[in-house]
């Protein structure tokens, strides 16, 4: 079986990471959580610079960690490189000699070879002869990808690859990242809490909140139909619960909704972009069905627009124009009403 | 005087006492620089007696300062990634020389390597090697009055370093030993540099343990200081000229470390 298989167990004096991530060679995914939600810890631990307690850990059907079998190689042993997040790269070295550190600690002849076609690939090869102290940012990241990528690994770990550098190079290395990875067959992991990441570079996407993963599946799902708050807000979309049933839908406040999908009964979840909200000075005459009275609470200025968080209930996120705030001039405390057409939102069955 | 010296004149119960301190430090020195015999300079240096003492100064501070390297190293491995050897006990053993009149080391030695010694007995009755007032004797007391300036440099300089790069190592597949060469010992290989200095210049200078523990034998026990000090009995100006010389390999070490110097200590 190819693959990393991992289930991690692991007590860190009162934080508990429990999750399983089960991914396939060439495809690339994303783990996405919040700081502290054990991401960094599930790297180190599929790794082996951290033994897990409970669990098994399984890469390209070798077993490297199985605490119950007594089982557990360590990081030497094992086919995972690791981009770290400041990359790490040895002072001491030149960047040739970073990048052919693996295949010559493997004592790997043809991997040599292989250090000079990634750097090749990467762009930078002009850079060989540099120490890492002279690099920018963007190159010292390359730099750290061709080094993992050299010793040929089954898994590569991508820890936060993007969080060092500063926003402009940021997108630059995001575009080229992904066809940087067009080359590597084996598991890509992303560890991230920057959505953006995650939709750009990855096909899955497993949520990690708390220790646990909270959802999990392709990206474009996952994004389409959050399945917690925390997903839903990285998104930017309004998540309303609700208990369905035969086109109405009641939230856990108390708020009805009018929903499209008249099939849909039970628990279901609610997703309301906030380009799909307006907001009325008045109660709105004609079709919308769902209208709710709100206060606003807060605006905050984004790239193009603004967006008003309002208390209800629902407690929502509206994107306006900054000329629908002059029109209807909103400040904190105006009253307001909220109203989403019914095709606008977006309901599906609560899966957990 | 402009303001910016006016505002930074300190006052006198700071400014007289620190003053008196640097002449008493500087005093000493220029003494000896204005006594040194300048012109019988060379032809004292190049006789028979000195060149014995400054040779077996040399090889024997330099084999000590092996002995120290070779040993202080791993120690200070042990010192920051084993928890048996990371107590207070260990620090406060290897710290001790350093504060230990080093008479007090030389009749410590005699005590363990004596003929009667803890391990004395056992060398000299077992296999009839006899210690004390050997050369070897010589390298044991430099060894072991400098050592805790090499363990205690590198010591520091590990605890500081980012073990994560070792981490890092690991898993591009660099085995323990591949990451200790490639990894662990360059990163703090300035402080080795720095602490070996610092330990050869201390076995250079070595006189209390060395003349307990191994007398002051020319040409197998005399080192370049018991040689001042015999000469001053019978030949001053030949004291004052080997201490000249001592003098200058001080103050050369001094300008090759630099900022290291205190740096490397206090890390």
């Amino acid at each position: 079986m190819t693959g990393l298989t991992a289930r991690v167990e692991l007590d860190r004096g009162g934080f508990r990471l429990d999750a399983t991530i089960d991914a396939a060679p060439g495809r690339i995914t994303a783990i996405l959580g919040p700081n502290g939600s054990g991401k960094t810890t599930l790297i180190s631990a599929i790794a082996g610079l951290t033994a897990i307690d409970g669990g098994r850990i399984t890469i390209d059907g070798v077993v490297v960690d199985d605490p119950d079998a007594g089982a557990f190689l360590p990081p030497d042993e094992r086919r995972v490189g690791v981009v770290f997040q400041d990359y790490l790269l040895f002072p001491h070295l030149t960047v040739r000699d970073n990048v052919e550190f693996g295949p010559r600690s493997r004592r790997d002849v043809t991997g040599r070879a292989g250090a000079g076609e990634w750097m090749e690939r990467l762009g930078v090869a002009t850079l060989a002869s540099r120490y890492p102290r002279d690099l920018s940012g963007g190159q010292a990241q390359r730099v750290a990808m061709a080094r993992a990528l050299a010793t040929d690994p089954s898994v590569l770990l991508l820890d936060e690859p993007l969080a060092a550098l500063d926003a402009s190079t940021r997108l630059e290395v995001r575009r080229e990242l992904r066809s940087h990875l067009g080359g590597f067959a084996g598991v890509t992991l992303l560890v991230t809490h920057d959505p953006l990441d995650a939709l750009v570079l990855a096909d899955d996407v497993v949520i990690l909140e708390g220790g646990r993963v909270t959802q999990r599946g392709a990206t474009d799902d996952v994004a389409r139909r959050p399945g917690t708050p925390y997903v839903a807000t990285l998104m930017g979309a309004n998540l309303l619960h609700a208990v369905a049933d035969s086109g109405v839908a009641r939230t856990e406040d108390g708020v009805s909704v009018a929903i499209p999908d008249r099939s849909l009964a039970g628990e279901i979840v609610i997703v309301l972009r906030p380009e799909a909200i307006s907001l009325h000075r008045r109660h709105p005459e004609g079709s919308p069905r769902n209208v709710w009275p709100v206060v606003v609470r807060e605006l905050e200025p984004r790239l193009d627009r603004i967006l008003v968080h309002v208390s209800g209930p629902p407690d929502l996120a509206v994107a306006v124009t900054p000329a629908a705030v002059a029109d209807l001039d909103i400040s904190p405390g105006t009253q307001l009403w909220a109203s989403a057409k019914a095709l606008d939102l977006d309901a599906y069955a609560r899966t957990s | 005087m402009n303001r910016a010296a006016a505002a930074a004149r300190q006052p006198w119960y700071i400014a007289v006492p620190g003053v008196v301190a640097v002449a008493f430090l500087a005093l000493p020195l220029l003494g000896l620089l204005g006594q040194a015999p300048w012109g019988g300079m060379w032809e004292l240096l190049t006789s028979e007696e000195v060149l014995v003492a400054l040779r077996l100064s040399l090889t024997t501070s330099l084999a000590a300062t092996a002995v120290a390297v070779l040993l202080g190293i791993p120690l200070a491995v042990l010192m920051t990634r084993s928890r048996a050897f990371g107590g207070g006990w260990v620090r406060a053993l290897v710290t001790l020389p350093l504060i230990l009149p080093p008479v007090v080391g030389g009749v410590a030695l005699l005590a363990a390597f004596g003929r009667r010694g803890l391990a004395g007995q056992v060398l000299f009755e077992g296999f009839g090697i006899q210690i004390p007032f050997t050369t070897v004797a010589v390298v044991i007391a430099e060894a072991f009055v400098a050592m805790p300036f090499l363990v205690i440099t590198v010591e520091g300089a590990l605890r500081s370093s980012d073990r994560r790069f070792e981490q890092a190592a690991a898993t591009l597949g660099a085995r323990r030993w591949t990451v200790f060469r490639r990894i662990t010992l360059p990163l703090i290989g300035p402080s080795i540099a720095a602490g070996a200095v610092l330990c050869w210049a201390r076995a250079l200078g070595e006189f209390g343990a060395t003349l307990t523990f191994a007398g002051s034998f020319p040409g197998i026990t005399r080192t370049m200081p018991l040689a001042v000090y015999a000469a001053l009995d019978v030949d001053r100006s030949q004291a004052i000229a080997l201490s000249v010389v001592l003098l200058l390999v001080s103050v050369l070490i001094l300008v090759g470390l630099r900022g290291r110097f205190l740096t490397g200590l206090r890390r």
